[in-house]
């Protein structure tokens, strides 16, 4: 595979991986109404926050390696 | 009234998920080698692997405690092994990299001990720490593939620490909350 392949191969991926956070933040709107004291409730949407939080740092690091920030 | 249904350890979805160690000799040969795209394909084998044994383990319906078990004993074996090769090799930085399988050290040794005290063979289930093994195998392919290495490897470590801290109240919380009451009567 040539380099500029692979770059966007790679690229590609790694926004498909990132694009897992949308599915946590339709998960998180979801626990919406239930009760937060709940630690089985909070650990959900502790685990749902991070994923968004994995998701936008993965996208940050994709979008310095193609020299947009 | 039906018995529990036994499941044996020797089942497909068990069968992929020790088919990731596979990947492991042919990744170390490219790191050695030289080849950064064919290492970047066999770690990323091994992370479609891990995808995959949850699909076959529902699909033949061999879902088990042990499966489980095995499951994350074979994720910190592999990604822990890989990460050690790229730093190895000089393409991760050192200090981060084993930052983080110290904290995944830490995180396995915390979830033996909640295990032998609630007397579960399962381990605690945190949606985050899914979350950041998922991530720890994209690491792999950063170094791997040269993206960014240092911004994700240094960034990744308080992601890390903050599950891991928070994983770890969790468990000791658990714990403590369940002592007093698994005391036998009568018992100070």
């Amino acid at each position: 595979m040539s380099e500029y392949a692979f770059r966007i191969f790679i690229t590609v991926l790694i926004v498909a991986g990132a694009s897992w956070a949308l599915f946590d933040i339709v998960k998180m709107r979801k626990l919406r109404g239930k009760n937060l004291r709940e630690p089985l409730v909070r650990d959900e949407l502790f685990g749902y926050i991070m994923g968004i939080v994995i998701g936008a740092f993965a996208l940050s690091g994709v979008l310095r390696f193609n020299g947009v920030i | 009234m039906t018995a529990a249904r036994q499941v044996s350890p020797y089942n497909p979805a068990n069968a992929v998920t020790a088919s990731r160690f596979l990947t492991l000799p042919p990744f170390v040969w490219a790191v050695d080698a030289g080849y950064p795209q064919w290492a970047t394909f066999f770690i990323l084998l091994c992370g479609v692997l891990d995808k995959l044994d949850g699909a076959v383990a529902t699909i033949f319906n061999c879902k088990s405690p042990f499966g489980e078990v095995f499951d994350a004993i074979t994720d910190a074996i592999c990604y822990g092994f890989a990460m050690i090769i790229v730093v190895a090799y000089g393409w991760a930085p050192a200090i981060p990299a084993l930052t983080v399988l110290g904290l995944g050290a830490t995180n396995t040794l915390l979830r033996l001990v909640y295990a032998k005290r609630m007397g579960k063979a399962v381990n605690y289930k945190s949606y985050a720490m899914e979350r950041v093994v998922g991530f720890i195998g994209f690491m792999i392919g950063f170094a791997t593939a040269r993206v960014e290495v240092n911004y994700y490897y240094w960034g990744f470590v308080p992601i890390f620490g903050i599950v891991v801290l928070h994983d770890a109240f969790r468990m000791l919380g658990s714990v403590a909350a369940v002592q007093p009451a698994a005391q036998p009567e009568g018992a100070s």
